[in-house]
């Protein structure tokens, strides 16, 4: 049977054990979400580059990523990278899989808005006599981010909710946490509720923040060309 | 047995007296199959006002975007300031497109730039001009265009007619040697072609050397040192606007003419 005042009653007793899962998840999420969209903007620069092996590359680093689970991605790293001898904490190891996770999305994302940007522009910009790499930094990628951001910002709220598979290989994040606790108390639905309750709260939050930016940044501009 | 004559390249040029500052020979683009040039042969004196006039669908706008390698021309040869265009390296292009301003018919501002970083930001990136000296050059610009108190708006917020000024300091901003317009009055309300044509009537008096492509046949008359009649590729007729317009030689241009004057 389940019972509210024990829902209520492990929260707080057990505080600080969850809130220390909270602050790795969401370390794990900041990390990943920053270094995540730095390579997919790499990523992305570099599927137009005319040099086709690295184009090549890029899409096969995009395609495998995104066809295959990310818990199979994490364990290869995890415990992988470990085996060829690149010995790093655990942590590390964990924003770096969610990294070339999350790259792969944000590549994707980021193609999306450079082809957002109209012809116009990059002809706008070659008669003024900007060379490929003005052309990019000046004209396309700054429409093209400010078209992606809200994109960028769910994909940070599946972070936040992904970076839930870690329990898997024992960084305690807020689901392993929620689970140590359940195996302990015997509890599991009440203390999954509130591991839930706590995800919840974290990416609603999120949402509202990047409504709030995106009508922000909206208003800064006005409508378009 | 018939003889077939050899046709004989006519080198259109307006016969002003100043230096050649472009020569473009045997001009040939191909869209797939479709041929959209057939052999153009032009001179662009300094300071010559070209007007180019046709059909939709003649070639006039693809030629004006071969001026700057916009589109790649399948065979010929685009002599800038002696250089060849077609020839030209990628780093070169970049240095001989600053020279030569272009003005397009959606404006093409950058939507995410204030008006003052529209037309200041390829003097400072581009020509490595410093921020104060490429900012006193734009007021100075956008003053004569009437559009100063614009300076820190969104192109978002300006009318059409106001972008499309607003993009001829853009490309004035580079101090070209050339100005290209490809229909810039075409996306315009009615009520807003005025003001950009006045602009450009006051480049073209200032010695600006131009080439226009438009359907304003009135500004053609008025602005134009030599008007060139473009159909299906080629240049058919060129000539002074009086006697472009007036005396007409060729049936294709007198047919053109009746069906838009």
């Amino acid at each position: 049977m389940i019972s509210l005042p024990k829902i209520w009653e492990i929260f707080t007793s057990k505080f600080s054990v969850f809130m220390q899962g909270v602050g790795t998840t969401v370390e794990l999420a900041l990390y990943t979400v920053v270094l995540g969209s730095v390579l997919g903007l790499l990523v992305a620069v570099f599927r137009h580059t005319r040099i086709l092996p690295v184009r090549w590359l890029m899409n096969a680093y995009v395609a495998f990523i995104r066809g295959t689970p990310l818990l199979v991605q994490v364990l290869m790293i995890v415990y992988g990278l470990p085996q060829l001898g690149l010995k790093l904490p655990r942590m590390t190891l964990c924003i770096i899989a969610l990294v070339i996770n999350s790259g792969a999305y944000m590549a994707e994302l980021i193609r999306a808005g450079l082809q957002s940007v109209e012809k116009g522009q990059e002809e706008a910009a070659d008669s003024l006599g900007m060379n490929g790499v003005q052309k990019m930094r000046y004209v396309i990628l700054p429409q093209a981010i400010k078209v992606t951001l809200p994109a960028m910002g769910n994909e940070f709220i599946a972070i936040i909710k992904e970076s839930s598979v870690l329990y898997a290989v024992g960084v305690y994040e807020l689901t392993y946490q929620a689970n140590k606790l359940s195996s302990v108390n015997y509890r599991y639905l009440e203390t999954m509720i509130v591991a839930a309750l706590i995800y919840f709260i974290l990416t609603y939050t999120m949402t509202k923040l990047l409504a709030l930016l995106e009508r922000r940044m909206r208003r800064s501009e006005n409508s378009v060309a | 047995m018939k003889t077939a004559l050899l046709e004989t390249p006519v080198i259109v040029d307006s016969g002003s007296s100043s230096e050649i500052l472009m020569e473009i020979r045997g001009l040939y683009k191909n869209f797939g199959k479709l041929e959209v040039l057939k052999g153009i042969n032009l001179n662009v004196h300094k300071s010559d006002v070209l007007v180019l006039i046709g059909p939709s669908g003649s070639g006039k706008s693809t030629l004006l975007r071969s001026v700057n390698m916009l589109e790649k021309p399948t065979a010929g040869q685009i002599l800038f300031e002696g250089n060849d265009l077609t020839q030209a390296k990628r780093k070169d292009l970049c240095r001989l497109r600053e020279r030569m301003g272009m003005v397009f018919q959606q404006f093409n501002l950058f939507p995410h730039l204030k008006v003052k970083d529209n037309i200041t930001i390829s003097p400072r990136k581009v020509k490595g001009l410093s921020a104060e000296e490429a900012e006193k050059k734009a007021e100075a610009l956008l003053k004569r265009v009437g559009l100063y108190d614009k300076w820190n708006e969104f192109p978002g917020r300006l009318s059409g007619g106001q972008k499309q000024r607003v993009a001829i300091v853009r490309a004035l901003a580079m101090d070209p040697d050339m100005m290209l317009f490809d229909e810039p009055t075409s996306a315009l309300d009615p009520e807003m072609v005025g003001e950009v044509l006045d602009v450009m009537k006051a480049l073209a008096a200032d010695g600006m050397t131009m080439m226009v492509v438009t359907h304003e046949m009135r500004f053609a008359r008025q602005v134009a040192d030599y008007v060139l009649f473009i159909d299906d590729g080629q240049i058919v007729e060129a000539g002074p606007p009086d006697q472009l317009f007036d005396h007409p030689q060729q049936k294709r241009t007198q047919d053109f003419l009746n069906k838009v004057l």
